[in-house]
């Protein structure tokens, strides 16, 4: 079975402490399958499968918890400024980059964005990445934040 | 002013780097990473065969940096302690089977009646009927990916995790480990 799994991009030499994240949970796994690594994916899972191997390395035990989505910001937790890098997933990147080369056949990963009818080939569907940089980009500059104001202060 | 208090405390580091009886911290660690690169953190030494060096420890918290053998090894072995089940071949186990072949590999990692020396002296006491076997894989000496085979429910599952879902590294691996290269009793015809 090839289990597939999010490829982010900057690749920053991750190999290895994500295959040993791989590795972990398909060995520890009740009932493992193709996707059991999907809910650990994270845009800072290089830098959180290295600290988690740390951690386990100095505690001699492999702690799972921490492998949890909302404990993330535990692992994380740490003054290095290169936990601040988060990469973007491959598979997120805009879907008119498969369809640049006509003739070939576009190869999708699993978890690629398909468009299957020949109009939205034609016309793909730009999807972009989400990052922050993104959402704040894209925020409706006439949007007005609901922010509640607060009553005038009386200065007498 | 801040070089004198920067050697002593670099002496005090230098002083207690036997963390025998206490856990070290990771900082701690880290600044020892420029005194003394190249010597093992004496805490993680259990194994006494696989040395992790500040340096390889300070490699595998640093952003983009590549990790050796010896942090994965230990790794694997720290994991077999949550499960005793839990299995791994070393990490020259693949490179092996691509340059002499299956049955010397066989005999080298693997604990049988005919196994080398090395399979017998090992700690890691794996027969083809281990139920969990983890196997680090590295590709063209540059690539980590794993490969993990399970036995569940009499049927034996190979689970290939790549961070770069590259096709090709994937049918190259899997020509490796087809029945006919390695074992029909490893690798059984139904197999997934």
């Amino acid at each position: 079975m090839i289990c597939p799994s999010f490829t982010y991009l900057p690749h920053s030499n991750e190999c290895g402490p994500r295959s040993l994240l791989a590795a972990s949970i398909y060995s520890t796994h009740p009932h493992p399958s193709l996707l059991s690594i999907i809910p650990v994916m994270h845009p800072n899972i290089a830098q959180i499968s290295r600290w988690w191997i740390a951690k386990s390395l100095i505690d001699k035990w492999v702690d799972f918890s921490s492998l949890a989505p909302e404990g993330y910001n535990q692992v994380s937790m740490c003054s290095i400024s290169s936990l601040t890098h988060m990469a973007t997933p491959y598979d997120t990147t805009p879907i008119k980059i498969s369809y640049q080369s006509e003739d070939s056949s576009p190869q999708h990963s699993p978890f690629s964005f398909s468009s299957s009818s020949e109009e939205e080939s034609k016309n793909p569907i730009e999807i972009t990445p989400l990052s922050l940089e993104s959402t704040s980009s894209q925020r409706d500059p006439n949007h007005q934040s609901i922010r509640p104001t607060a009553p005038p202060f009386n200065s007498k | 002013m801040v070089q004198i208090f920067q050697s002593e405390h670099q002496t005090i580091l230098s002083n207690n780097l036997s963390f025998k009886h206490t856990k070290p911290k990771i900082s701690d660690i880290l600044q020892l990473a420029n005194i003394h690169p190249e010597k093992p953190i004496s805490a993680l030494d259990d194994s006494k065969i696989y040395y992790i060096t500040h340096y390889s420890f300070y490699q595998l918290v640093k952003y983009g940096s590549t990790i050796n053998d010896s942090i994965i090894q230990t790794f694997l072995s720290y994991l077999k302690k949550t499960d005793p089940n839990i299995y791994s071949l070393d990490t020259n186990f693949y490179q092996d089977l691509i340059s002499h072949g299956w049955h010397f590999a066989y005999q080298k990692y693997f604990l049988h009646s005919n196994s080398f020396q090395h399979a017998k002296n090992t700690k890691n006491k794996l027969t083809l009927l281990s139920p969990i076997i983890v196997i680090p894989l590295h590709i063209g000496g540059s690539h980590w990916v794993s490969l993990t085979r399970r036995i569940i429910s009499n049927k034996t599952f190979f689970f290939y995790a790549d961070d770069l879902n590259n096709p090709t590294t994937a049918t190259n691996v899997k020509n490796q480990f087809i029945a006919s290269v390695t074992s029909s009793l490893y690798n059984p015809p139904d197999s997934e």
